[in-house]
């Protein structure tokens, strides 16, 4: 046994279906990376905020939002204002910064107002981004 | 494969017990060698940010390191190519598997997520944990010392080990920002200065564990252990350090002085490793 040790190994049935299975994985994955590639040319991050119903807090009020990333580029520090206004008069804004936002990806985040939205006309929308 | 059933004295008859123990220890190389980069956040928005191609680059160029890695550590002692490739494709499913059960558990990838974030996530993670996965054997398998002997590697082949060593230290704090904020508080001083270090704590480390004992160098001189070993070295290093930083999308837009002193920043724990690329591989 110790001498079979110092031979190198040959390769058996079952080391064959498990090097399958790790080549379909790398295959699969590059394939899938390539395909995506081509088929998503990278566009600009197109950030669509939607704004939930506003709720009441401790403290003020509170509207819950969704952003979504339709582009094919991450936007990294990506602002998300919100704003409350009667006419052209501006009650209040609020303000957050979301890490990322990767492409095709959305993000759930919260607004805070001392003001109740449901008084004014309420908007959300997003600020700006860096190039991760 | 009928002929194989002919008694080979070439080779030693595959264990299937054997190759369950070296999926085991694969799994604990894989997790051992990746746990900080699934633990780091920028290599989970590296899988995201980095542009599609890039990551495939990475995933192929990842196969020929691996069967280098193979042929001087790997799960078993081969010497034929097809061996070779079958311990790198287990090494990479093994990769995967880890990767992605790791990566769900702590919820950086979910059900409802994107499938190019999580494939993108899982992608970035499989070039660690498929290393971490091939060096298992030699960290902490059953080779013995005299097997080590057998396998003396050539000139290039101590020169791929050091480059090896280098990947695998430089790998846990390149997908990081502080390589990059490093290096733009250094002065040009300062980097000078690291990389004397550099070359200093490389050609101490060469010289006291790059030769075992110390007894191989023999009437080697000073001056080509350094020529040869040392600042070959150092610049297998510096190359490393350039291509994991392009890799993680870390040259880009920066200007050559810049990328210049993050490769500097990134060759320090780069050198170390692939001066004692002998130990640890």
């Amino acid at each position: 046994m110790a001498k079979d040790r110092d031979l190198p190994e040959r390769t058996s049935a079952l080391e064959w279906a498990v090097a399958l299975l790790g080549a379909a994985i790398i295959a699969g994955t590059v394939g899938f990376m390539i395909r995506h590639g081509l088929t998503h040319p990278a566009t600009a991050p197109d950030v669509v905020v939607s704004p939930g119903m506003p709720r009441q807090v401790s403290g003020g009020y509170l509207v819950e939002f969704t952003a979504f990333n339709r582009g094919n580029t991450t936007a990294a520090s990506l602002t998300i204002k919100g704003s409350l206004t009667d006419g052209n008069r501006i009650i209040e804004t609020s303000e957050v910064t979301l890490d990322y936002l990767p492409q095709r990806a959305s993000r759930t985040g919260g607004l805070f107002f001392q003001n109740d939205p449901a008084q004014h006309d309420l908007s959300a929308e997003a600020g700006g981004y860096v190039a991760p | 494969m009928t002929a194989a059933t002919s008694t080979d004295l070439q080779h030693s008859v595959p264990d299937t017990r054997k190759f369950c123990a070296g999926l085991g220890r694969a799994f604990a190389g894989a997790l051992l060698f990746s746990l900080p980069m699934l633990m780091t956040m920028e290599m989970w928005w590296l899988g995201f940010t980095l542009e599609p191609w890039r990551i495939s680059v990475m995933l192929l160029a990842m196969l020929p390191l691996l069967m280098g890695l193979s042929r001087f550590g790997g799960f078993r002692r081969t010497d034929r190519f097809r061996d070779d490739l079958a311990d790198v494709l287990v090494s990479v499913l093994v990769a995967a598997v880890a990767s992605t059960v790791i990566l769900f558990l702590f919820s950086v990838i979910t059900t409802d997520m994107p499938s190019r974030q999580v494939v993108g996530k899982i992608a970035m993670q499989m070039f660690p944990a498929s290393i971490g996965a091939m060096l298992a054997r030699s960290q902490m398998g059953d080779t013995s010392e005299s097997d080590r002997e057998e396998s003396e590697p050539s000139y290039l082949g101590e020169l791929f080990l050091m480059g090896a060593g280098a990947l695998y230290l430089s790998l846990n704090v390149a997908p990081t920002e502080e390589m990059v904020l490093i290096a733009f508080k250094m002065s040009v001083w300062q980097e000078i200065g690291l990389l004397v270090l550099s070359l200093t704590l490389m050609h101490a480390l060469v010289y006291s564990v790059g030769f075992r004992g110390g007894t191989a160098r023999g009437g080697r001189s000073f001056i080509h252990v350094f020529g040869r070993f040392t600042c070959v070295g150092y610049v297998i290093v510096a190359l490393v350090s350039l291509t994991v930083l392009w890799l993680f999308g870390r040259t880009g837009a920066s200007s050559t002085e810049e990328v210049l002193s993050t490769v500097i920043v990134l060759s320090f724990p780069g050198a170390i490793g692939g001066a004692v690329a002998r130990l640890v591989l």
